[in-house]
């Protein structure tokens, strides 16, 4: 038994989530708080992933992020590197699809502290930045947790917008939604079957630990 | 006012059934007839210029294909997809099915063949191939095309030096848009698709990998043997034979 697509899974949606709970929570921070020109389209823009198809923003960031892309093709001709393949593009689709799911939840969860503690702390002299650290994360932490949770599990099921920037590699790129249609496409049944398992498993085990954090406070 | 409203759905209702009496009443009287063909991908251009030509001959007759990579189409007629016609791009797949008694014997034939070539920006030599860094082949399990890549490259000796370097494909023609995208260096893909691209091509020694032959057969269960059987003559006549040729088979 080959576990490599768990490792690289569970990977893949760790550093997603890392990447998912510093600029998701930014991004629902600003939606939430500020009013500013274009903050209605920032909203729409960062909830689309979650409402196109995987395979259009995969397509999109192939786009972006090709050896030919918009930003890609400079990043190929100062380094000579494209992302193209790699177990980085697995990162980069795992973070895109599942940060809304952050913004949302975060965003609800900030728009729930009462801005009378906000304005509390600045009055006694802290500074927005401590405000936001001290004061409105705390509050709002059931739902970021929740959303972060949330977003591991999805970014753990990616697969439309993998294969179509990290292709489908084994060892390297092949995470296991990947790898179970890799098994079932070739006929490797028991193999699915396994990884189907397993994956079940290990989503249902991280529900579970994450509702009991957020049950214990 | 209600009596008008009804009226004019009632004419629209007439008009709509008039038009659609005549486009029914079509000249031949043979019963419609649907045929779904599940044939490897890099015959996608081919056969559906054949299946066209094909039709006109019998007006009655639909074909519906269905491309992809020949390991996969296998899989699905194992799983119990409704498929009349199986076209593959290798003996295995063929072969897994009459095992297991899934395909018409005797109509089993080989009806075109094809060569493996590397397609990239520039004609490349075995040294220049070894020194890029993404080439793009059909995935091992599923894409013959795939197969008869690593043949080549196991018999070329460099097989184990390139595996790092591979990237796969779900079928041959996603190979052939990898490389044209650039988002590898060099693919292995069909003679016959190289043709669909500017993109320079490099002949392989034949003596180095298997013989690429194309089996066809009728499936068990399929609804329509008949003219299935009639499409595969078709195919392996002299006008389906030029079309193949046309686009680079054979």
């Amino acid at each position: 038994m080959d576990y490599s697509p768990l490792v690289l899974s569970l990977l893949v949606s760790a550093l997603a989530t890392s990447i998912i709970a510093v600029f998701g929570t930014l991004i629902a921070y600003v939606l939430a708080r500020k009013r500013f020109f274009g903050r209605t389209m920032l909203d729409a823009f960062t909830t689309l992933p979650m409402i196109l198809p995987p395979t259009v923003t995969g397509f999109y960031l192939i786009i972006l992020l090709g050896k030919n892309g918009i930003i890609g093709n400079y990043i190929y001709k100062l380094t000579g590197w494209s992302v193209m393949f790699t177990w980085q593009a697995a990162v980069i689709a795992a973070t895109v699809v599942a940060i809304p799911i952050m913004i949302k939840s975060a965003k609800a969860a900030i728009e729930s502290v009462d801005l009378e503690y906000e304005k509390a702390a600045f009055t006694l002299g802290k500074s927005e930045f401590e405000t936001f650290f001290l004061v409105t994360l705390p509050l709002a932490k059931k739902g970021l947790i929740a959303g972060l949770v949330l977003s591991f599990a999805r970014a753990l099921g990616e697969f439309g917008a993998t294969i179509m920037i990290a292709g489908n590699i084994p060892g390297k790129t092949s995470t296991m939604p990947l790898a179970i249609y890799r098994a079932f496409q070739s006929g490797e049944d028991q193999l699915a079957t396994t990884l189907v398992i397993i994956l079940t498993v290990v989503s249902i085990a991280v529900i579970y630990i994450t509702t009991r954090i957020s049950r214990t406070d | 006012m209600k009596i008008n409203r009804l009226i004019t759905i009632f004419l629209i209702a007439a008009l709509i059934a008039g038009a659609s009496g005549c486009l029914s009443e079509k000249p031949n009287d043979k019963k419609p007839v649907e045929i779904t063909f599940s044939a490897a991908i890099s015959l996608q251009d081919a056969l559906t210029e054949a299946g066209a030509q094909f039709t006109k001959n019998h007006p009655e007759v639909k074909i519906n294909f269905n491309f992809g990579a020949s390991g996969i189409l296998e899989k699905q007629i194992e799983q119990g997809a409704s498929v009349d016609l199986f076209a593959s791009a290798s003996q295995k797949e063929i072969d897994l099915l009459e095992e297991k008694g899934l395909i018409v014997r005797s109509t089993r034939t080989n009806f075109t063949s094809n060569k493996l070539v590397i397609i990239a920006p520039s004609r490349l030599t075995i040294e220049e191939l070894k020194k890029l860094d993404k080439i793009a082949i059909g995935d091992l399990k599923t894409v013959p095309a795939g197969r008869y890549a690593q043949a080549f490259l196991e018999n070329a000796g460099i097989y184990e030096l390139l595996k790092p370097k591979l990237i796969f494909a779900e079928n041959v023609r996603q190979v052939l848009d990898y490389v044209e995208r650039k988002e590898v260096d060099a693919g292995f893909v069909y003679f016959s698709d190289s043709l669909k691209t500017n993109l320079s091509v490099s002949p392989i020694n034949e003596s180095l990998y298997p013989h690429v032959v194309y089996p066809i057969a009728v499936i068990n269960d399929s609804q329509q043997p008949e003219i299935s059987r009639q499409f595969i003559d078709y195919l392996q006549g002299k006008e389906g034979q030029t079309i193949l040729k046309k686009y680079g088979f054979g």
